[in-house]
């Protein structure tokens, strides 16, 4: 047996404890990520000192362009360089605004991985502090909102960060999850139907791309993350690489049609060959809306089967929205008056 | 008005046709629990009893008490209530619940006789048939006994000479640890073999024995014949079957030994017999509440005792759950088992996990011993899962910090005393600590008066864990 500390065993007059605990002590090491590898970054220095160079091009040129308009006339002159300097001011506030959009996904990115880490963690008090950090991001969405003070009722003090983390998970993110899924849906049936009836291969990566940026968007916007362009743009990374894939399966589409075409039904290969890239260009969408969901859920995945359990849902939804009067069998929002 | 008639008559037979198929449908989706609520004298049965149905009975008018209910959560209770069960006096759920919530609060009285609940909860089907909005029903059975009546439950496997060497044995040399002064005492009596005509003397002094050794000091609930301790005295001899041990070597064929026999055989076919088959045989699932924290509170022997007691009393259920279309001919099994270290809430949640962790090896040591072979699990397709619970809170915690360290208290009434107090209770052990390790002053926990619950009457009372062990008990059955 351990030396017990602290107040021995035995009654204390109510006073002289307190009813709050100290705030919980939050592990650096479920804050912290692992530091990436190093890496040699000769195109980025390059991208850098590219910019820098074209910048300052276009400052000289631009420089010359106000002195030669005060040359002309002070008065062209003053209203260029009010133009000019409004553009600045709101170009440094979108940037502005756009770094603090950025570094939304990096706080986003620290939740995701410490409420990961507690999803089995049996101590208390840590996941209480982390569920009040991502209630601002999500006051926005009215059903989280109403799962976040619903959620605030159910916690009590004996529940581990684990449960917590799970009603967390049920109260809150997965009506979100929900939302995302019906937006993945949406997004996979105007993919298929925009890819089915597109004649060039050019105009299905258009159209997958387009598509996929929306759909990344809203996706990221229903977590509570609002994404400007530059989080938009990292977001859109594997969207670009997917969206590559719209064109070589058109490319597949053209061989498979050949190949029925020699069979002597060249009309069916052609329909069948478009709707299976429309089907295709769904199943990407799909997959890349899950991949978006992974990346801007407040709690990662716990494991493959809860992918599954979304593939499911999404399928269900896709279905719903093909049969009429279809969708009302699907989740609603029930939920027995509190 | 031919057609209007015919028309009539028409609607009537659609509605009546219509209603037929609903209930029908409905009755094929309802469900019938016999639920066995599990543990020794003290382990917090009637207290269970009453939580979960009071719980359930309110769920729908605050579902944020249960959060681990998933069925209530996703709107699929749509109604419960309760019905007494056939054959059984009525288990008085409404009249605890009110004594509990009332302005001044006390436990529910220990349980001196048989008693019964069903639970009848109607909720919303899922899957296909949601849409047809079948409300099929689930009626749980929970049969409240005295604890002491399963300690006898072993005694169907032994004859009165076998029960008489082992208990004798015990009494006289203890579990292999200290023996109480009482017991030794009373086998080294004059009187251990009494003549023909004393034969009710010894059983009255036995009897006051096991109840001096079921106090506080020694807690050896596992002490048979439990029922005579449910019985007045009178009572007891008055039954025909009061018996005692008697040393080994009045054990030799003769009339006290013949007698005692008769008794003994007598108690087994009129009371523990009858008891086994009709209410603890074909149980669908079960909770078993261990009260670890009271037996650590006694002693060490305590907690030997109790661990032997549950070995020998879990042996008798018949886990294992047989396919549906099986049931009627082979019987029911307990399909689900949760093993829970009752009263959670004697301790800070700090310590639960110990708790947990001492009950795992407790219930290791018992019938559960066979969880450690992992294809015997996978055989008999049971579920079985340890947990704590609280099945009424009646404490909150309180903190105070010492050189930059917290530490957490207990505010609460202890029993006894007449205002509230925090009590910094002893860390739970996560293994049973050897003789020479168990602390000098013991364990301290202590027993608390329920708080105020007057604003409980409408939802479920503060719990720890009655939600999660609700929906593992009955949570497949109603979704």
């Amino acid at each position: 047996m351990s030396e017990e500390r602290g107040p021995k065993p035995g009654f204390y007059e109510p006073h002289e404890f307190s009813s709050e605990p100290a705030a919980p002590t939050l592990v650096p090491s479920l804050v912290a990520e692992p530091p990436p590898p190093p890496r040699r970054r000769y195109g980025r220095w390059f991208a850098y000192l590219a910019l820098a160079f074209f910048g300052a091009v276009l400052a000289y040129d631009a420089a010359r362009f106000l002195w030669s308009l005060f040359a002309f006339s002070f008065v062209a002159g003053a209203a260029a360089t009010a133009l000019l300097a409004a553009a600045l001011v709101m170009g440094a506030i979108w940037i502005g605004n756009e770094i603090r959009m950025l570094r939304a996904l990096d706080v986003a990115d620290r939740i995701r991985a410490a409420t990961g880490a507690l999803r089995n963690d049996t101590g208390h008090g840590a996941a209480a502090e982390w569920i009040a950090r991502i209630a601002p991001a999500v006051r926005s969405n009215a059903a989280a909102r109403e799962g976040m003070s619903r959620l605030r009722e159910m916690l009590s003090d004996v529940h581990t960060n684990a449960e917590a983390i799970a009603l967390l998970e049920r109260e809150v993110v997965e009506p979100l999850d929900r939302q995302a899924s019906g937006a993945i849906a949406r997004a996979a049936r105007d993919t298929a139907i925009g890819v089915a009836a597109s004649p060039v291969a050019i105009l299905d990566a258009v159209i997958g791309i387009v598509r996929a940026l929306r759909m990344i968007r809203a996706i990221a916007t229903i977590y509570g993350l609002r994404p400007g362009t530059f989080a938009s743009i990292r977001l859109f990374k594997r969207a670009l690489l997917d969206g590559a894939s719209f064109a070589t399966a058109d490319i597949a589409g053209d061989a498979w049609t050949e190949v029925l075409g020699g069979l002597g039904s060249r009309l069916t290969g052609f329909v069948s060959a478009r709707l299976g890239e429309g089907v295709f260009a769904a199943v990407r969408m799909t997959r890349l809306g899950l991949t978006t969901m992974q990346a801007c859920r407040p709690i990662p995945f716990a494991g493959d089967q809860r992918l599954s359990a979304m593939r499911h849902e999404l399928f269900k939804q896709s279905f719903a929205g093909l049969i009429p009067g279809a969708r009302r069998a699907a989740p609603a929002e029930t939920r027995s008056p509190g | 008005m031919v057609n209007s008639k015919a028309k009539q008559w028409l609607d009537a037979t659609t509605a009546f046709a219509e209603r037929s198929v609903r209930k029908a449908v409905e009755r094929a989706h309802s469900s019938h629990v016999r639920l066995g609520v599990t543990g020794l004298s003290g382990s917090g049965k009637t207290v269970f009893t009453t939580a979960l149905a009071h719980a359930l009975l309110h769920a729908r008018n605050e579902p944020t008490m249960l959060a681990f209910l998933g069925a209530l959560h996703k709107g699929q209770i749509v109604a419960a209530n309760t019905e007494p069960l056939p054959g059984l006096p009525r288990f008085p759920v409404e009249d605890n619940a009110r004594r509990l919530a009332s302005s001044q609060p006390h436990w529910p009285e220990p349980t001196h006789e048989l008693s019964g609940v069903r639970i009848v909860v109607r909720f919303r089907a899922g899957g296909l048939w949601r849409n047809l909005g079948l409300e099929p029903e689930l009626r749980v059975d929970i049969v409240d006994y005295p604890g002491e009546w399963l300690v006898d439950l072993p005694l169907l496997g032994s004859d009165y000479r076998a029960w008489s060497l082992k208990t004798w044995h015990d009494l006289a040399q203890g579990d292999g640890t200290t023996t109480p002064g009482p017991a030794a005492e009373w086998c080294a009596s004059a009187d251990a073999i009494p003549a023909p005509s004393g034969l009710d003397a010894r059983a009255a002094e036995y009897r006051r024995l096991l109840a001096q050794l079921k106090g506080d000091r020694f807690g050896w609930s596992w002490l048979t014949p439990g029922r005579c301790l449910t019985w007045t005295e009178a009572g007891w001899l008055a039954s025909g079957c009061a018996f005692f041990p008697v040393p080994p070597e009045a054990l030799a064929p003769g009339p006290l030994a013949a007698a005692l026999s008769q008794r003994y055989a007598s108690y087994l076919d009129r009371h523990v017999k009858p008891f086994y088959r009709d209410h603890l045989r074909n149980l669908d699932r079960q909770i078993v509440l261990v009260d670890l924290l009271g037996a650590l509170a006694r002693g060490r022997d305590s907690v030997l005792g109790m661990r032997r007691a549950l070995g020998a009393i879990l042996a008798h259920f018949r886990y294992g759950s047989w396919a549906r279309l099986l049931r009627p001919l082979l019987g029911r099994r307990i399909g689900r088992v949760m093993v829970a270290a009752a009263k959670a809430d004697l301790v800070t949640r700090s310590q639960h996990l110990a708790l947990r962790s001492l009950l795992r090896e407790t219930v290791q040591w018992s019938a559960m011993r066979k969880l450690e072979d992992a294809d015997q699990v996978a055989q008999d397709r049971t579920l079985y899962a340890i947990g704590y619970l609280a099945s009424v809170r009646s404490t909150t915690e309180r903190y105070r910090t010492e050189d930059g360290v917290q530490y957490a208290g207990l505010l609460g009434r202890p029993k006894g005393y007449t205002a509230d107090k925090v009590l910094r209770t002893s860390e739970v052990p996560p293994a049973l600590p050897s003789a020479e390790d168990w602390p000098a002053d013991g364990f301290i926990y202590r027993q608390f008066e329920p708080p105020n619950l007057s604003s409980y009457k409408e939802r479920a009372f503060p719990h720890i864990g009655l939600d999660k062990a609700i929906e593992f008990l009955i949570g497949d059955k109603v979704s």
